[in-house]
């Protein structure tokens, strides 16, 4: 029997920054696209195409003396691979369980604060860099930015004994596919997103909500109001303490606008969120974006991705009183070309204008962490 | 259908077993013979292409249909490396671009069907080298014949064929497909 390593037991030698070694048997363009990224993981790529008539040519690359996991798409190869190393005397060999589809997959719960009232859970999507959170207050639930992975929602909501009875979504994803309809319909909660994002199934249009109420929860609706366009992205803040900032404000900087034509619009709307609604806000806020570059630098002491808004403002000169026009061209120049992958389809399926089945929402999702692309670092 | 020279099942497989399945297979053809393998595992194409970039054997594409990808393979042929091209009447690719549309001009594709499929020169006309022996009535003896293959091997004997059976405007194109920047046709996408 080979032995396997669960994404959870992975994600956990990630965070804790434990030493492995990597050997990734998908094909090289696929390694070079995304792999699992650990601060102190050892890799080695060799397609396990290469393997088929046996390991001899890779054992003297392998470590003896520390554990080896086994990485492919599905877990097929891997364990093709790791049967042969075992055969060739290596009793140190792992597989990972489901491969890249489930690393991808896979949702790591971390605790962001707790007291009597309130408690806040965010969810990291380890292996592409997606953060999506719990507000639990008394009997009631917000999620934010969910994921299409909405079992894990429902477990969290069952075992806490709350109801799901607020969904929000910050913008219309464009580089994963949202669980927001499919959550609201499973659980009845109201979905909240911007109308201008132009979704076509019946949503809470955001536009029409200045706060949002349950139990211990006092949610603010942070949208720009610009005349001469409509504005997609909001960010949430929560009692007055966290800013759930979606696509704008990251950990490790301002955020790029990723759909092209329309940077120019996007930046003035970010010069408004951040000069305008998150000037005003203390340094002790803290702010809880959408997602991460890089989980090694923006993970905290207390295991969650986030900062306080004073330590992100002294980081980012972006943010430090710069003129309008000045902060507008440097947005324009700091825009990026390049849109995630399959982003077309991605869009129509959380605007609702297509479905697809689980398979092919697995293959536009597959890939690598590029939707912490748009950080900026000017 | 695509004709090929062998056909493997790996239908409901997952990786590694198309692959495996393919390099034993292609263990069992000779050089040149197209193989197609059937699969299922939507991974297997992108695999299936950098095998054989990594084998040196030639992919020659993928085909959807309901659900099963069909791959196109064709095993390396040694001989094609050495290029010796004897045939003393060539055209370069950029001169065959200017005539391959005038009336007077008959393109023959000499390659295995399946790389013909993936892509050739409108209007080319395919028979297999194997075939050309069987089929050479087919061939109009009052038009300029350009001869393409690949790299410009195939279509090198296949010329000296031609000539041999009394067709005196042969020319063979250097070097042939894969430098091809013309336009193309596809059967397939």
């Amino acid at each position: 029997m080979m032995k396997e390593m669960t994404v959870q037991q992975m994600t956990e030698k990630v965070l804790n920054k434990e030493s492995l070694f990597i050997l990734d048997v998908r094909n090289e363009s696929d390694f070079r696209d995304w792999k699992i990224e650990g601060e102190n993981f050892a890799y080695l790529n060799v397609p396990y195409f290469e393997l088929v008539d046996g390991v001899d040519s890779i054992v003297d690359r392998l470590p003896k003396d520390q554990d080896i996991v086994v990485v492919c798409a599905k877990g097929g190869s891997a364990a093709f691979v790791a049967e042969q190393l075992a055969e060739a005397g290596f009793d140190n060999v792992y597989t990972l369980a489901g491969g890249m589809q489930a690393w991808s997959e896979h949702l790591h719960q971390a605790k962001v604060y707790e007291d009597d009232q309130l408690k806040i859970y965010q969810f990291i999507r380890v292996g592409k860099g997606c953060l999506s959170y719990m507000v639990l207050s008394g009997d009631e639930a917000l999620v934010v930015d969910p994921l299409r992975f909405i079992d894990v929602y429902e477990q969290v909501a069952q075992q806490e004994g709350v109801k799901i009875t607020h969904i929000v979504d910050s913008h219309l994803h464009a580089d994963h596919l949202s669980g927001g309809k499919a959550l609201a319909e499973r659980t009845g909660a109201a979905y909240y997103l911007m109308k201008s994002e132009g979704a076509v199934f019946d949503f809470e249009p955001l536009e029409q909500h200045e706060t949002i109420d349950f139990e211990n929860v006092h949610l603010e609706v942070l949208a720009v109001k610009t005349p001469g366009h409509t504005p997609g992205s909001v960010s949430f803040f929560v009692n007055g303490k966290w800013l759930f900032s979606g696509d704008t404000i990251f950990v490790g900087g301002l955020g790029r606008p990723d759909l092209g034509g329309k940077v120019a619009e996007w930046a003035e709307d970010l010069y408004h969120t951040v000069y305008e609604k998150v000037a005003a806000m203390a340094d002790d806020v803290i702010v809880l974006p959408a997602h991460y570059a890089n989980l090694d630098e923006e993970i905290n002491a207390e295991g969650y991705v986030g900062d306080t808004l004073g330590r992100i403002r002294a980081r980012n000169e972006m943010m430090q009183n710069k003129a309008k026009d000045e902060f507008i061209d440097l947005v324009i120049q700091g825009a990026k070309t390049e849109t995630p992958p399959n982003f077309e389809d991605i869009v129509a399926i959380n605007r609702g204008l297509k479905t697809v089945d689980i398979e092919t929402q697995r293959e536009l999702e597959i890939g690598p962490n590029r939707c912490a692309l748009h950080h900026t670092h000017a | 259908m695509i004709k090929v020279d062998m056909i493997v099942d790996a239908k409901g497989l997952s990786c590694p077993m198309p692959i495996v399945r393919t390099k034993k297979a292609i263990g069992e053809l000779q050089s040149g013979q197209v193989l197609e393998v059937q699969a299922t595992d939507k991974g297997s194409k992108a695999d299936m292409k950098a095998w054989a970039e990594s084998t040196g054997h030639q992919y020659l594409g993928t085909i959807e249909e309901d659900g099963v990808l069909k791959h196109y393979i064709r095993k390396s042929a040694e001989h094609e490396t050495r290029n010796e091209v004897t045939f003393p009447h060539v055209v370069s690719n950029e001169q065959l671009q200017e005539k391959f549309h005038d009336p007077d001009s008959f393109v023959l594709d000499v390659r295995e069907p399946a790389e013909y499929a993936f892509g050739h020169i409108p209007g080319a006309v395919s028979i297999p080298l194997g075939d050309l022996d069987s089929r050479m009535a087919e061939l109009p003896k009052d038009k300029t014949i350009y001869v393409v293959c690949r790299t410009g091997t195939r279509s090198d004997l296949a010329a000296q064929k031609l000539a041999e059976n009394g067709f005196d405007r042969v020319r063979n194109v250097i070097p042939g497909m894969s430098q091809w920047n013309g336009p193309l046709d596809s059967a397939q996408s």
